[in-house]
């Protein structure tokens, strides 16, 4: 049976899944991940995992984003702060100088690959695993048959997304401020998490965020289906992302109470102003 | 001072043989299976042999690229192609997947491999972890500065390579999946549908549209060009400079290989940086060819809105593309005919190692020696009256509005 484990990128939605019983969470301080938008600092990330320390929890710490030559020692010293906290059971990495640092520090916490995309065959995750990952995140955009066969070898290595807005890109740019300059307007629109972008010829929602650190931008839709899920249960985790939606929502799709086609989950699409339920690749 | 590579793209036999000619020392092409650029003409195996032959001949090397980030599916077969590269004499295989180095060193041990830059490898302790890995040459994130890729190539044990002109993807490579998610059309296997550069109109969270409904929001980087920095990458230790695009055409290699050729040439011998003038007139000749506007990337910093394009996309080529130059007599030259030239017209010869042949067309005549005025219909020969003496396969091209 597969961890289902609860991405959150906001120190003030942990209470409503603490309270409802949820022990396994992904969360990292910003700057350091490819999902936060402000709201986890240093402070409040200590604080998170103290109180889920406290509930009997565990955390893995999310660090997945890439890292710049001139940041490497910043991430250095990141992992090394997490690598001698309590409570950590592992550190989730996008950007392979994490795995050097480990090798050269003989740092103990296990490191799982997390890239978003790459990890799309047996043939990496293998390749993976012989340079020293512990486990890896299986690729988003990839055929659910895939996944199932991946999962026959590999399973108790890979942690998959199960739920939520999926990453679509990342980029190093701030494009929202570069565009607000281009058009003349004195917005900051950094660290929000309300925006959505509208591809000119189809009603559909995108999230956007831009960070200090780039931006990135979500799928149009949130995956969610408890038939295919239930038969990924050779994963060692579900992954569950909370971003964007408010914990009701998670809570109804974490519990598989939740249709799909249920107008209940337009409510994720009526946040943006759109009722479109849009197919679910995996079904491709 | 040292010298660098010049790395070439080519889609094709016919334009890897330009990029040869033009002063390239190595090519880079796809075959037809696991790259990742599926529109370019690629090679099959027989073509690969043929223009690895020509190549050697030259001394410039042959790179393949099994950029290609594999599914389930994709894995038969890989073992086989990467073997028969090896024994084609392929000098380096480009690979964006862990597994496909493993599986390159277990079948192919004579290929070098070099990591593309679709891995996004950003800093030093990356490039360590993969040289470690077997990995002989990384090609860097576009996302680097000069001062990043200065502390890389300090620390780095193994070659890196740099991009130095071409398209720039707005997102880092191979982490974006933008066309996956709204096309079907998977990005890192060769599909990109660079939905990025597509209009967006962009909301807050109460749908109060924040974009100029006439000057929607985009994703559309200029293409790099990186003349102002090749000083420096030499400097830094740089092994080698890419230039991007296998699906551009025959004389867009031609031009832009000979003048990052005559670039490199130039700084090497003098050991000085280009002045003013001369990065101006390499600038004019690039865009001979060029039909996008132009930035110089991550190289001087995070770029601002300036490098992105939000409403026109072309840029004014300044010359067109009408012929290759097919025989010479006592009266001018014939021309085998790409594009339409008409009387008055102003043409530049050019070819391997020598441009700046101008003529004006005053008289021509068509295959049957008829005098035209208009010549339009491509492939046919046109002869043209001149006393410049270009050379056979020179490639002719229009001074735009001439």
């Amino acid at each position: 049976m597969s961890i289902k484990r609860l991405l959150l990128t906001d120190s003030k939605d942990l209470q409503p899944y603490l309270d409802n019983g949820i022990n396994h969470y992904l969360f990292g301080i910003d700057g350091y991940t490819t999902c936060g938008y402000g709201k986890i600092n240093i402070d409040t990330f200590y604080a998170m995992v103290q109180t889920i320390v406290n509930h009997g929890g565990d955390v893995l710490v999310l660090a997945n984003r890439l890292i710049h030559e001139h940041e490497l020692d910043d991430f250095q010293s990141y992992l090394s702060m997490v690598e001698t906290m309590d409570g950590i059971e592992g550190i989730v990495v996008g950007d392979h100088c994490a795995l050097w640092l480990n090798h050269k520090y003989h740092w103990c916490k296990p490191l799982i690959y997390a890239p978003d995309t790459l990890m799309a065959s047996t043939l990496d995750i293998e390749a993976a695993l012989s340079l020293g990952y512990q486990s890896v995140q299986i690729a988003n955009e990839i055929q659910y048959n895939d996944v199932l066969s991946i999962l026959e070898t590999y399973g108790k290595h890979c942690m998959i997304q199960t739920f939520g807005y999926l990453k679509s890109s990342m980029s190093a740019r701030h494009l929202l401020t570069d565009y607000m300059d281009e058009i003349n307007q004195d917005m900051v629109l950094t660290n929000r998490n309300d925006l959505y972008l509208v591809e000119s010829t189809r009603d559909r929602h995108m999230p956007i965020v831009q960070t200090p650190y780039g931006t990135t931008i979500y799928t149009d839709y949130v995956r969610y289906n408890p038939d295919m899920e239930n038969k990924m249960d050779q994963a060692k985790e579900h992954w569950i992302s909370t971003l964007f939606l408010d914990p009701t929502t998670v809570l109804s799709a974490l519990n598989q109470t939740a249709d799909p086609t249920d107008p209940l989950f337009d409510c994720i699409y009526w946040r943006h102003g759109s009722t479109i339920v849009k197919e679910e690749p995996w079904k491709r | 001072m040292e010298t660098i590579e010049l790395l070439a793209p080519c889609g094709d036999i016919e334009r890897a043989k330009v990029a040869v000619d033009y002063g390239a020392d190595a090519i880079y092409l796809g075959g037809t299976s696991f790259s990742l650029r599926s529109r370019a003409s690629n090679f099959s195996l027989d073509d690969i042999r043929s223009i690895v032959d020509y190549a050697h001949q030259h001394n410039v090397k042959v790179h393949v690229t099994v950029n290609m980030i594999p599914h389930q599916s994709d894995i038969d077969g890989y073992a086989t192609y990467l073997s028969q590269l090896q024994s084609l004499g392929v000098d380096a295989i480009i690979v964006a997947s862990l597994g496909v180095i493993q599986l390159a060193r277990k079948v192919a041990p004579k290929l070098q491999i070099h990591l593309s830059t679709q891995a996004s490898v950003l800093n030093h302790r990356s490039v360590d972890l993969m040289a470690q890995y077997g990995v002989d040459r990384v090609v860097l994130g576009r996302e680097c500065t000069l001062k990043d890729i200065r502390s890389i190539c300090t620390h780095s044990k193994i070659e890196i390579e740099t991009f130095i002109h071409g398209g720039m993807c707005v997102n880092y490579s191979g982490r974006c999946t933008l066309s996956n998610f709204m096309t079907g059309r998977d990005a890192n296997r060769g599909g990109c549908a660079q939905s990025c550069r597509w209009k967006y109109h962009l909301y807050d969270g109460s749908n109060h549209e924040l974009s100029d409904p006439n000057h929607l929001f985009s994703m559309s980087a200029k293409d790099l060009c990186g003349l102002d920095v090749i000083y420096d990458l030499i400097h830094c230790g740089v092994s080698s400079l890419k230039i991007e695009g296998r699906m551009k055409t025959a004389y867009y290699v031609a031009t832009v290989v000979q003048t990052y050729r005559n670039v490199i040439d130039e700084i090497t011998t003098s050991g000085k940086p280009l002045s003013r003038d001369r990065l101006m007139y390499y600038q004019q000749e690039l865009k001979k060819a060029e039909n996008r506007p132009s930035a110089s990337g991550f190289y001087h910093g995070l770029p601002d809105h300036s490098t992105l394009l939000y409403g026109v996309n072309g840029a004014g080529v300044t010359h067109d593309f009408v012929g290759v130059v097919k025989a010479l007599d006592d009266h001018g030259f014939t021309m085998e005919l790409r594009n339409v030239v008409e009387s008055g017209d102003t043409l530049e010869c050019f070819g391997p190692g020598h441009n700046g042949f101008f003529t004006m067309v005053e008289t021509m005549q068509d295959e049957n020696g008829m005098p035209v005025s208009r010549a339009f219909r491509p492939m046919s020969l046109i002869h043209i009256d001149s006393m410049v003496r270009p050379q056979i396969n020179d490639m002719v091209r229009k001074v735009d509005g001439s």
